[in-house]
């Protein structure tokens, strides 16, 4: 709505009629707005202390829980980090973002004189310059109010309470921090004691398991038991310090396997050789130090014979260079032959050491096998108090050997090897005639909704032909159209003929259309429907 | 002219009101602010819609007025059967001395300066609108002449808000012509106690014209002269964009209860009631306070409800407390 031109005509303001009423109400708004700009700079101050008291704060609760809980401490100090940053940046462009406009001076002291828009409304008419005995007489009274305006009562400097909370609330808990000791270590609940106990004792029966084996494997287990020992040792430290040691007692496992098959492979070597049939008998089962025992024997009977002709010595030097595969065909083959029987007795005392040591190695595996539940045991345990989450943990639990079949793989591949088995189907069935899209195999059930219902498209239109008149010379062409067929047709005809008669039906039906055992419900209905009303 | 006289101009405006206040409230009882809503529209240069049920004095407050002011009165009692003519007047055949025949306009009720269009939903749409023309242009046209009519021209219609049978409901148009809706209340006990004393006894209270014709337009100039900075337009212009549904400053409850919102005519309804009310209020500008006091009834009329309106029975004086409580005041 435009302002009427009669009363308020546009044009220059007669600077020397207006100027005094004019400066006076702008002298009161620049005062009114230095002491705003005044009260600002203090809240942010307050601000600024409350920022400061609070950094102090953190960094003396760092100090003080930080050895207890170092992964709290790092959160802690990315999250404190952050806050200080954002509250510093926020500080900042308040304080030069603080350009406050004299028209929202003006309306704060009306606010809070209860001026009713007397200085903002002024203020705009000396903007605009407007030019009227109206304008005059409100820019008269408005500098009036102005002058009588006192601006350190109206804005008090006063820091609000909003902006000391940060203060008051962190200057007490920073005096109660300050004298606080660091904690060394959190309390162990009961739980965490009943927890340590059942993991003094899972290390000790580790220990006594390994204590027969002296190799790579018992080092790194233990010193995987040392480091869980170690009251300092963080949990995750523990979970690797334990999955190295599980690794190594893995590793131990294979070769094991590794050694029962060349047994049994030894044994299928062996087989068909005479003189060698109890040790080939004592390989098939598994037992190298029966094997080792009849070989020793075998040699035995030739330590005297090789002696004789002097060349035991490069034989033996000969034998340890070979595997276990070649001694025992040497050993084999040697037999019936006299140039080779030194040769033989070598081999076959070789054989017999390394079977033993197949021996006793195998029989540390039990121990081993027993040491690595019990290590598994302990990750569970591990894991369990740790705070990796769910999908983690299944992840790093599991440290059998990749394999598609085992399932213990982090290979995508193989899950999805085995999804894509599983999803095959061999079963056909009538359900699945007419309906084999949708899936990759191709033979995805029916389509629910219309079962086997579902009707072929050739069963439903019939192809017609026409033929065409030709030419003479010309071969006659052929169009054709799709038309339904006769079955479709029939059905159609018939579904017709039914929807008729139920129409017909309804038509011709009771007009209130209420059943008469309904009827009654009906009209309580209706008879109570405005009883709350009334 | 200085600001001295804009002073003595708005004591005298003051003053005027004051009389005419006191003169009504000798005859009628409470009611101040529709008192002072009808003075409004009068000065305001608008037009104005009395709603309340019968017997509450919706007629007696319009004839007080009319008594006190030294106005032509007409009064048109709208019926089912009232026809145009009936209001604005017609042409009559009439003869002069020579025997020679010839139209006059026979002037309609419509020619006063206050008309008091009693129970106007009563009368057929046609018929309302016949005031539609003399409520905006302030003249009336009849057998293809344009008759202007005599300033201040000033509409005062009752309507009572119960019975709905064989009434006429306002079409949205002629609602918005009118500048105020006011609603008349029922008396307290006590209000009741003091109607009883002054109306049925011997004498009834009479009161004394003070206000003439040449007072009113210059009261009228008087409040047209308020200047208004552009903030409270602002907050006016908010308000009004406030009751549009489609607007992005509308209110969670216009988007969910009102069809369609004001006019630009509320917005200037505002405005002009803004400053008659900071004229009774001394004050030579027009403030947020004036607007937010003239909202309920410069709006109330103007905002088109949808069926949850009705269903849940909320009217529009509530979606207007809301939006008054959510529009902010511009800095």
């Amino acid at each position: 709505m435009s302002q009427p031109q009669s009363t308020i005509p546009q044009g220059p303001l007669d600077d020397a009629r207006f100027s005094s009423e004019r400066e006076a109400i702008l002298g009161a708004l620049q005062r009114i707005r230095g002491r705003l700009r005044l009260n600002g700079a203090l809240r942010d101050a307050a601000l600024f202390g409350g920022l400061v008291v609070l950094s102090l704060l953190t960094w003396r609760l760092l100090r003080v829980f930080g050895d207890a809980l170092p992964a709290a401490s790092a959160l802690t100090i990315l999250v404190a980090t952050l806050l200080g940053v954002c509250g510093l940046a926020w500080l900042v462009r308040n304080r030069l973002a603080d350009r406050r406009s004299l028209a929202a001076v003006a309306a704060e002291a009306d606010a809070r004189a209860g001026l009713k828009d007397e200085l903002a409304s002024a203020y705009w008419f000396v903007q605009q310059r407007l030019s009227s005995r109206w304008v005059a007489a409100q820019l008269a009274r408005a500098a009036r109010a102005a002058q009588a305006l006192d601006a350190r009562r109206l804005m008090p400097l006063r820091i609000p309470v909003s902006a000391l909370i940060p203060i008051l609330t962190g200057l007490p808990l920073l005096a109660i921090a300050w004298w606080m000791p660091p904690l060394q270590l959190s309390m162990p609940s009961a739980v965490d004691a009943g927890a340590s106990m059942n993991q003094a004792r899972q290390v000790q029966t580790v220990r006594e398991l390994m204590a027969q084996v002296h190799d790579d494997a018992a080092d790194k287990v233990e010193q995987a038991l040392r480091t869980v020992e170690r009251k300092e040792t963080s949990l995750s430290e523990k979970q690797h310090a334990l999955a190295a040691a599980q690794a190594a007692l893995e590793q131990r496992k294979l070769e094991a396997a590794a050694a029962r098959e060349a047994l049994f492979h030894a044994a299928e070597r062996l087989r068909g050789v005479k003189s060698m049939e109890e040790v080939a008998k004592a390989l098939k089962d598994g037992d190298a130090r029966a094997a080792a025992t009849e070989l020793e024997k075998l040699a035995g009977g030739r330590e005297g014979e090789g002696a004789k002709d002097g060349s035991s010595a490069d034989s033996e030097q000969a034998a340890r260079e070979k595997d276990l595969d070649h001694l025992l065909q040497e050993a084999a083959a040697g037999e019936g032959k006299s140039d080779t029987r030194s040769m033989s007795g070598a081999a076959m005392k070789e054989a017999a050491d390394r079977l033993n040591k197949m021996a006793q190695q195998l029989d540390m595996q039990g121990r081993m096998n027993q040491a690595s539940d019990e290590i598994s045991r302990m990750q569970l345990a591990t894991a369990q108090r740790s705070a990796t989450s769910a999908a983690r943990f299944s992840q790093t639990a599991n440290s059998g050997m990749p394999s598609p079949e085992t399932g213990n793989t982090v290979m995508p591949g193989g899950t999805m090897f085995r999804a894509a088995a599983g999803a095959k189907e061999s079963m056909r069935s009538s359900e699945s005639e007419g309906a084999k899209t949708g899936d990759a195999i191709g033979e995805s059930q029916a389509d629910p909704l219309l079962g086997d219902r579902t009707a072929r498209l050739d069963a439903q239109l019939k192809r017609e032909v026409i033929q065409q008149e030709s030419k003479p010379g010309e071969e006659g062409s052929q169009a054709w159209f799709y038309t339904e067929s006769k079955e479709q047709k029939s059905q159609v005809q018939s579904q017709d003929v039914q929807a008729r008669s139920s129409y017909a039906q309804a038509e011709t039906a009771d007009p209130e259309g209420i059943a008469i055992r309904h009827r009654q419900f009906v009209k309580d209905y209706f008879m109570t429907l405005h009883e709350g009303a009334r | 002219m200085t600001a001295a006289t804009v002073d003595r101009q708005i004591e005298q405006f003051r003053e005027n009101f004051r009389i005419v206040r006191a003169e009504v409230s000798r005859v009628i009882v409470g009611n101040e602010d529709n008192i002072v809503g009808i003075m409004t529209c009068l000065l305001a240069r608008g037009h104005v819609l009395l709603e309340g049920i019968p017997g509450i004095g919706k007629t007696k407050l319009v004839q007080t007025l009319a008594d006190v002011l030294r106005l032509k009165f007409a009064r048109i009692q709208f019926t089912p059967d009232l026809m145009p003519g009936d209001i604005i007047g017609t042409n009559i055949v009439r003869e002069d001395n020579a025997g020679r025949k010839f139209l006059e306009f026979q002037r309609g009720p419509i020619f006063a300066n206050l008309v008091l269009a009693d129970e106007i939903n009563r009368a057929t749409p046609k018929t309302q609108s016949a005031l539609l023309e003399g409520m905006q242009e302030n003249s009336v046209s009849a057998g293809g002449q344009t008759h202007p009519l005599e300033q201040p021209f000033f509409v005062l219609a009752t309507m009572n808000p119960l019975e709905m049978e064989g009434t006429y409901p306002l079409p949205e148009a002629q609602l918005d012509r009118f500048f105020f809706k006011l609603r008349l209340g029922f008396p307290s006990a006590e209000g009741l106690h003091e109607i009883m004393d002054r109306t049925t006894q011997q004498l009834e209270p009479q009161v004394d014209r003070v206000l003439g014709q040449g007072e009113v337009l210059e009261m009228r100039e008087t409040a047209r002269s308020v200047p208004v900075a552009r903030h409270v337009q602002q907050y006016a212009i908010d308000i009004t964009l406030a009751t549009h549904p489609e607007s992005e400053r509308a209110t969670e409850m216009t988007r969910r209860f009102v069809r369609f919102g004001s006019s630009p005519r509320g917005t200037q309804a505002l405005i002009l009631g803004g400053k008659v009310n900071a004229l009774l209020n001394d004050r030579v500008h027009v403030a947020c306070e004036d607007v937010r006091t003239v909202t309920l009834n410069a709006l109330r009329h103007r905002l088109l409800l949808n069926f949850d309106a009705e269903a849940e029975r909320v009217d529009a004086d509530a979606i207007l407390k809301d939006i008054l409580q959510r529009v902010p005041e511009p800095k």
